[in-house]
């Protein structure tokens, strides 16, 4: 009798054992193309590169003894790593305070009923189809000393010519520019997407309420906006701090002037690892330290951004209720 | 000729045979007493006002060959093609035989072989072959490119030639002549290219940026030369 029961159920149970195991492993199969991607291209990289960052590592000659942390300690010795730093953070507030605050503002033109509306839209883009590198060739001859259009520009209203190419603050502001000219339309078109999709009822409540534009702005766009404004800015730190092929095409020996005035992190890295030290095991390990700084600034940029934003969306919903709320009687 | 100023960049470094490095690879640029002097004295004509005060390659120094930028330059035999290219249509470009301190040699093609190749001795005898004087010299007819072997060099292919647009110059017996006047082959070692851009940026943050004195950049080039260790 308990072979007929145990013979179906054997076969019953590899299949169940199957399917069990399909409902077990299928879902992971799904989301694993994403995961080995990111570990070929993301996690190896970067354990690869700390691997190498603690070796003595030679362009040529490939890898050496393992020294330790000692690739780190030689670079944060190094003025031109702290150069680099200043230039790099200089740059990047330069850059991209300025930008979002344009693209915030342009979206909200944008956003208003305009003439040629996708004209205007896919105007703003336009710049950011062009290469960084080509970019950085115009601009550079708009910015040279002597001969560029921006200085004569400057003469006509009598203005010095500007050492575009000498000064700190200067070139931080020539390359500041080319990011923002480049960037300011993609960061829109973003925002703008964004301010679509705040419900319109929001605008004609504020607008009952009495409020003008730039309040409807400030309490309800602003506060609306507010995932949006967190990923602009996490992602304008990652690429911010890694800033390199505008002030790498600024001169014409790519080391970021006579004085690093305009060297970056970024291109530090690269005159180490392929310059005349020719060493990988401190441009690894100067990726790394890259890599943990532009962690912090993007957590302390979530803090910051998170905190303002919330605190006018808390603030919001309050007053315009009780405004309603006092006006209801008398309309 | 008031009013245009001079533009000189340093030769001179290419007439010192160990300027930057010993044989043996250890750096000596800093406390070369050659250097410092080739410095002072590239520095002390900056401040007389004999240089224009341009980066080389730079757009303002492109732009300067059509606004009478500057009076003279350095002119290696590869140049002629920068020149006539950047200065088109400007009248009066001609070339000097003469070179402070007898002859430099400022660049310049090298073949390599690398050992792991799979027929190295072949690939040496095309190397040799390329670069035979017979080879040299059509390829100097066909492109430009000047020959470096002395048999290629007296040749009357190469002595005849003539530039029109450097005022029908004696272009081939010129640089014929230069460079059979350099007496000394540098030594370059690993960290040379390094040692001279520090250098270059040295004499330009004085005489280009003025960001700084030649006293305060020769310190700054010290510790760029230490930090290359």
């Amino acid at each position: 009798m308990p072979t007929p029961t145990t013979a179906p159920a054997n076969g019953n149970s590899w299949r169940q054992k199957l399917s069990r195991l399909d409902v077990l492993i299928s879902p992971y199969l799904y989301i694993s193309p994403f995961f080995i991607l990111f570990a070929v291209l993301g996690l190896f990289p970067l354990i690869y590169t700390f691997w190498v960052s603690m070796h003595e590592w030679n362009l040529i000659g490939g890898q050496g003894d393992f020294i330790g942390f000692d690739n780190y300690t030689h670079v944060l010795k190094q003025e031109f790593f702290w150069r680099g730093m200043r230039n790099t953070f200089s740059i990047f507030l330069l850059s991209s305070v300025t930008q979002t605050l344009a693209a915030l503002a342009l979206a909200a033109v944008l956003n208003q009923n305009i003439r040629a509306k996708t004209f205007w839209r896919m105007g703003v883009l336009l710049p950011f189809v062009i290469a960084p590198v080509a970019v950085g060739v115009i601009f550079s001859k708009m910015f040279a000393d002597q001969s560029g259009l921006i200085n004569g520009v400057l003469g006509w209203f009598g203005v010095d010519p500007v050492a575009w190419h000498a000064g700190v603050l200067q070139s931080h502001v020539a390359i500041a520019t080319m990011v923002n000219f480049r960037w300011t339309g993609y960061v829109t078109l973003i925002f703008l997407a964004a301010m679509q999709a705040i419900p319109s009822e929001l605008y004609e409540a504020a607008l009952l309420d009495g409020a003008n534009r730039m309040r409807q702005f400030r309490s309800i766009t602003i506060p609306m906006l507010r995932p949006t404004i967190i990923f602009v800015v996490i992602t304008a730190t990652i690429g911010g701090l890694q800033i390199f092929d505008e002030p790498r095409v600024f001169d014409q020996s790519g080391l970021g002037g006579s004085d690093r005035q305009w060297m970056t992190v970024t291109m530090y890295i690269y005159e180490v690892g392929w310059g005349a030290q020719k060493s990988f095991g401190r441009a690894a390990a100067v990726s790394w330290l890259l890599f943990l700084i532009i962690i912090a600034v993007g957590v302390l940029n979530f803090l910051i951004t998170q905190r303002i934003s919330s605190g006018d969306a808390d603030k919001t919903p309050e007053e315009p209720a009780n405004s309603t709320m006092a006006k209801e009687p008398v309309a | 000729m008031d009013g245009i100023r001079w533009c000189d960049l340093p030769g001179h470094g290419q007439q010192v045979p160990n300027a930057y490095e010993n044989a043996d690879g250890t750096i000596i640029a800093t406390e070369n007493a050659e250097v410092k002097a080739l410095y002072d004295k590239v520095l002390a004509a900056s401040a007389k006002g004999l240089s224009a005060n341009l980066a080389q390659w730079s757009d303002d120094w492109t732009g300067s060959f059509q606004r009478d930028g500057f009076a003279t330059m350095v002119c290696p035999s590869w140049m002629l093609g920068v020149i006539e290219g950047n200065a088109a249509g400007v009248k009066g470009w001609d070339i000097a035989n003469t070179f402070p301190g007898g002859g430099g040699n400022w660049g310049g093609s090298f073949l390599t072989v690398p050992t792991q190749g799979k027929n190295p001795d072949a690939a040496k005898k095309l190397a040799d072959w390329l670069t035979a004087p017979e080879q040299q010299i059509k390829a100097f007819k066909s492109k430009g490119t000047f020959p470096s072997q002395q048999a290629a060099l007296a040749s009357t292919e190469l002595t005849g030639t003539t530039n029109a647009f450097f005022n029908n110059a004696p272009t081939g017996k010129i640089f014929s002549e230069r460079a059979q006047a350099v007496k000394v082959v540098p030594f370059k070692g690993a960290k040379y290219s390094g040692i001279n851009d520090a250098m270059q940026q040295a004499i330009a943050r004085v005489d280009i940026d003025k960001t700084d004195t030649a006293e305060s950049s020769w310190e700054k080039f010290v510790s760029a030369v230490k930090a290359l260790g």
